[in-house]
């Protein structure tokens, strides 16, 4: 129910540390991957690592906040393999900044990054998917921050964004269901990857994170991957508009 | 093979969507206990589906809303097919009865069934898990009326709404147990129990507009997104409601 053999899966932000594990995945169940970012050898060098598993990858460069070059690279993508079936996008950032004090500069960076570029890789992906026919599937990275504000922290643009992707999301959802694409979002709590190693590392801050979360751990990539691959498989066929959190129950109890 | 070695107790899975979650879970590897309350021919008929795809299953009656019941069908299942993994709350009644009409002995036997009962059979289950030292998935059985209107609902739709509030409490006090809880919320699926809104043609196709997808589900579409919750895959998933309804739910 839940195998991918033979379809074409697009992964954005697909060497980061959720995105690798998402082309993992993918690959095992059967799907062809291309690995897409800002950074070519990257990108190439996760599609290389995917091939030496027996997977059919390929690697490709973008800079996601532009619409020209996130178009390009998704026809690239679905010209390589003759066609796309799944876009998951991982990308995503977030410049913390007081609310009293953000830039406007910032706060555009992260809209462009985390809604606007989530908009038009969607767009690019399912203008491939509805000429096609046969449908999609896309699956968005959200955020325990697309529900829940943070107290002490300047989030404001990120917590904004991350909850426009779940409306978004929705919207594309009703828009698209004719064309039979289906799109999720997976929200995920802390996730131990590279880019916040470090803040794991500081056992205070590690301590006080697990202490709110019933179950006792942060997430783990493959956790994420697990969540993205069945949004991405038949077995969610009658789920569209969605958003899953992923977090350990901390949604539900705060 | 998602559920491989897991033994799962469905309540209600004599037919609708309790069958297809039971047919989907035996293909995933599970053994199956089949509750049911009234039609013990259709609950054998899934217990022989089960059995035939190799793995094993029984048959056990037992009203949800009955703690005797209840604590009988869990050592029953406990004792003849062993230690349960995974309960399935999917048992539930629907009437539809305008408010103002509506009596207390109507209100009280669905809120038993569909509220109580659901919490009966978990908290029998959590504390079996519990003394035997166990771990243990809940996935609750809700409905699209956990959010959406429907007419002459008042006594059903809060019992689904009250499914959630039941999951996320639950899985504050079980998911530091071992227990993780979770609710799957259906929306239009082609069963026995929505035959009659399948040829109602004055009701049908204002649903199906509603629907984003523009078609019912199969039960088995419930069961394949119960059994993600319900495996290791998930193993991080807890407190959550999803709607399962071809795209109904916040439009």
């Amino acid at each position: 129910m839940h195998r991918l053999d033979g379809k074409v899966a697009l992964v954005t932000g697909g060497y980061g540390g959720i995105g690798e594990a998402v082309c993992r995945e993918m690959g095992a169940l059967g799907a062809k991957v291309a690995v897409a970012g800002h950074n070519a050898e990257k990108a190439t060098a996760c599609a290389a690592a995917l091939k030496q598993k027996g997977y059919d990858a390929y690697g490709a460069a973008f800079d996601s906040v532009s619409v020209a070059e996130t178009r390009r690279m998704v026809d690239e993508v679905a010209a390589h393999f003759g066609r796309l079936d799944i876009l998951v996008n991982c990308v995503g950032l977030n410049r913390e900044e007081k609310a009293e004090e953000v830039s406007e500069e910032q706060f555009d960076h992260v809209f462009d990054v985390n809604l606007k570029g989530a908009m038009f890789q969607a767009q690019a992906a399912a203008r491939h998917m509805i000429k096609q026919g046969g449908g999609g599937k896309q699956v968005h990275i959200g955020s325990v921050r697309t529900m829940l504000g943070l107290r002490g922290r300047g989030y404001a643009a990120y917590c904004a964004t991350k909850g426009g992707l779940a409306i978004l999301c929705k919207q594309l959802a009703a828009e698209w269901a004719p064309h039979q694409i289906n799109v999720n979002v997976v929200a995920p709590t802390f996730v131990r990857t590279a880019q916040v190693a470090k803040m794991l590392a500081d056992p205070n801050f590690y301590n006080a994170l697990v202490a709110r979360i019933p179950l006792g751990r942060i997430a783990e990539p493959v956790d994420v991957a697990n969540a993205v691959t069945f949004f991405s498989s038949p077995a969610s066929d009658f789920i569209t508009g969605q958003t899953l959190y992923l977090d350990g129950g901390i949604t539900a109890t705060q | 093979m998602k559920l491989k070695g897991k033994i799962a107790l469905i309540t209600g899975a004599s037919r609708g969507i309790g069958k297809g979650i039971a047919e989907v879970f035996a293909e995933e590897g599970a053994d199956v206990a089949v509750n049911y309350v009234a039609s013990a021919e259709s609950a054998e008929d899934v217990a022989k589906w089960v059995r035939e795809k190799g793995r094993r299953a029984i048959t056990v009656k037992a009203d949800v809303a009955k703690r005797a019941d209840v604590e009988a069908m869990v050592e029953r299942v406990w004792n003849e097919l062993g230690p349960i993994d995974v309960l399935v709350n999917n048992a539930g009644i629907e009437t539809i009865v305008p408010f103002l009409e509506l009596t207390d002995e109507q209100w009280t036997r669905l809120v038993d069934v569909n509220l109580r009962g659901d919490w009966l059979c978990s908290q029998v289950f959590c504390r079996r898990v519990v003394a035997a030292g166990r771990k243990g998935n809940i996935v609750h059985i809700g409905s699209i009326q956990a959010a959406k209107v429907l007419p002459g609902r008042t006594h059903y739709a809060p019992t689904k709404l009250g499914l959630e509030a039941l999951t996320r409490n639950m899985s504050a006090e079980m998911t530091p147990l071992g227990i993780r809880v979770n609710c799957v919320h259906p929306g239009l699926i082609d069963t026995d129990m929505t035959a009659w809104v399948m040829k109602r043609p004055d009701l049908l196709p204002g649903i199906l507009s509603q629907i984003s997808l523009g078609r019912p589900g199969e039960p088995r579409e419930i069961g394949t997104v119960v059994a993600f919750f319900a495996s290791d895959e998930a193993s991080y998933l807890t407190g959550q409601s999803i709607h399962v309804d071809g795209g109904w739910e916040g439009k």
